[in-house]
């Protein structure tokens, strides 16, 4: 399968061969046209009955994506409409700028995002990411979309106060065009093909943009290796874990709370522990830490050396658990990280003015993903 | 008012079943264990029961492989041991939503290998199984259905539980 460059490696390890045959199946190739319908009113409320009776849809009302609609989109984008982006499971769905933008219209999105909601589900598409296991498991994991760069201007992305939600369209419909298309596309629905017992309200919409301006450490996507005018990063998480001190001078204090919510129990990282966290600093804390001179690897450092819980803890709970081998030799009364290595722990800087940070831990069995962004 | 439809093209081609064995007698059973909790307790003890009754033998246990677990199909060379070494095999367990989701994937590629497979759900994923098999590519996937839940529940039921089942297992593999 191709690879744009300066992006996360090829997926190694348990089946990596199998993933990246089943998951680059007719990438490149070219899809038929999406099928046309006809509904007989333009009436939201009818039209989003009309497409619930064929089992699509999001339970929000909807967008009518007429062929005039999606063109606009399309004219956002460059290549072929048709061209197949990817293979999106469980329903093996092959994901094209079409479907992106069909979806992108049925969400209520600005044309202008395009170039991002087509990068994410390149992004989706990752063996790594393992959309298979994502969109099937019990677990409430949904895919957090991350905008960088050049791109959050020009889509009109909320990167400050309230970027998870509510108030802003693009942060709004992008998040909700994603998981049109796992509906959609890749046949996440509840009960047919998504089994999370709860879900999570993160599936209705789960988008931010990093407040660039406001870190420390400059762009995530370069720390990454991503040098792009604009980039994204899809990481398969929990809903964010909020982390407060409005006190703390020093970063000790700060990365300890993150550290605590990190290292709970419940969380799939305490029994597969190869997990990332995305640690998304709020400006404040960030200036703190970087002001006592912490590069963002230092801070990643810290929290893998600070997130732990004792192993004998971790053996009691988990009969069953999927550690690195080397964890299995730790003598019960020694510390445990929640995540195989530092690197694991991402860090970034999102939100806005205020003394609170959060932590998303990953679903476990996930790698997260950044892009450049093309359209 | 004309308006496209939203899920477009899908890509699985269709796998066809591996044709049952004539008899188990003399044939080579293989485990593919998940560790999902009970899942190596059910597994095994189907597996010996079955060799007990028919004349096969257990030839392999084996789990996913270094950096496998229940949320990623097997490795590459757990895969081919099981291809090698085997003449049918027991997959599972698929009682959550990943692990039945690649549970299924190991038992599809097996059959794909010539290899006829079992894979164990519960009566809570059955369902669930059915749709991914079906999804997959293989609707008639053979599948056998245990009690809900395995994990937590006491390994000498859960032995109980795989020695009803073993007369099915028969049936779908001969």
């Amino acid at each position: 399968m191709s690879t744009p460059s300066g992006q996360t490696a090829p997926p190694t390890g348990a089946g990596a061969d199998v993933l990246l045959q089943e998951f680059g199946r007719g990438v490149g190739s070219r899809a038929p046209e999406p099928d046309l319908l006809e509904i007989g009113s333009d009436d939201v409320a009818a039209f989003t009955d009309a497409y619930a009776a064929h089992g699509w849809g999001d339970g929000l009302p909807l967008v009518a994506p007429t062929p005039r609609r999606v063109d606009a989109m399309l004219a956002h984008t460059t290549g072929d409409p048709d061209e197949v982006l990817g293979i999106l499971p469980p329903r093996f769905g092959r994901v094209t700028r079409r479907l992106v933008a069909i979806n992108a219209v049925l969400a209520g999105c600005a044309p202008e995002v395009m170039p991002v909601l087509v990068t994410a589900a390149r992004a989706l598409a990752r063996p790594e990411l393992n959309l298979r296991g994502v969109n099937a498991t019990t677990h409430p994991v949904a895919p957090l979309l991350i905008v960088h760069g050049d791109a959050v201007a020009e889509g009109g992305f909320n990167a400050g106060i309230g970027a998870f939600g509510p108030g802003n369209r693009a942060n709004a419909t992008v998040g909700r065009a994603v998981r049109l298309l796992l509906l959609h596309v890749g046949g996440a629905r509840p009960g047919d093909g998504d089994a999370a017992q709860h879900g999570q309200p993160s599936k209705y919409a789960y988008c931010i943009a990093e407040n660039t301006a406001a870190s420390p450490w400059g762009a995530y996507p370069r720390a990454r290796g991503v040098d792009a005018p604009s980039a994204i990063t899809v990481h398969c998480g929990e809903n964010p874990h909020n982390v407060h001190d409005m006190e703390a001078s020093t970063p000790g204090p700060i990365l300890d709370k993150c550290a605590s919510a990190m290292a709970t129990l419940g969380q799939n990282n305490a029994c597969i522990a190869q997990g990332e966290y995305f640690v998304l600093l709020g400006p404040e804390h960030a200036a703190t830490i970087a002001a006592a001179g912490w590069s963002r690897r230092d801070v990643s450092l810290y929290l893998f050396e600070r997130a732990r819980l004792p192993a004998g803890l971790l053996r009691r709970h988990f009969g069953s658990r999927a550690w690195m081998p080397w964890m299995e030799a730790v003598p019960d009364d020694q510390m445990l990280p929640m995540t195989g290595r530092s690197e694991n722990v991402r860090v970034l800087v999102a939100g806005g003015p205020g003394k609170h940070s959060c932590v998303v831990p990953s679903w476990g069995m996930t790698t997260s993903v950044t892009l450049p962004v093309e359209g | 008012m004309l308006v496209y439809a939203p899920d477009g093209d899908v890509g699985p081609e269709p796998v066809a079943r591996t044709p049952a064995r004539p008899a188990l007698a003399g044939l080579r059973i293989g485990v593919l264990d998940n560790g999902k909790p009970n899942a190596d307790v059910l597994l095994t003890r189907v597996a010996e029961q079955l060799a007990a009754r028919t004349g096969a033998a257990v030839t392999l246990v084996t789990e996913k492989g270094p950096g496998g677990n229940a949320a990623t199909p097997c490795t590459p060379e757990v895969f081919e041991r099981l291809t090698e070494c085997c003449d049918v095999v027991l997959t599972g367990s698929a009682d959550c939503g990943s692990c039945t989701s690649w549970s299924v994937h190991d038992t599809i590629q097996l059959e794909r290998a010539g290899i006829p497979a079992v894979v164990a759900t519960t009566t809570h994923f059955v369902d669930l199984t059915r749709r991914v098999a079906a999804g997959f590519g293989l609707p008639d996937a053979r599948i056998v259905v245990f009690p809900h839940p395995l994990g937590g529940t006491e390994p000498d039921t859960i032995r109980g539980w795989a020695d009803a089942a073993v007369t099915e297992v028969v049936g779908l593999l001969t």
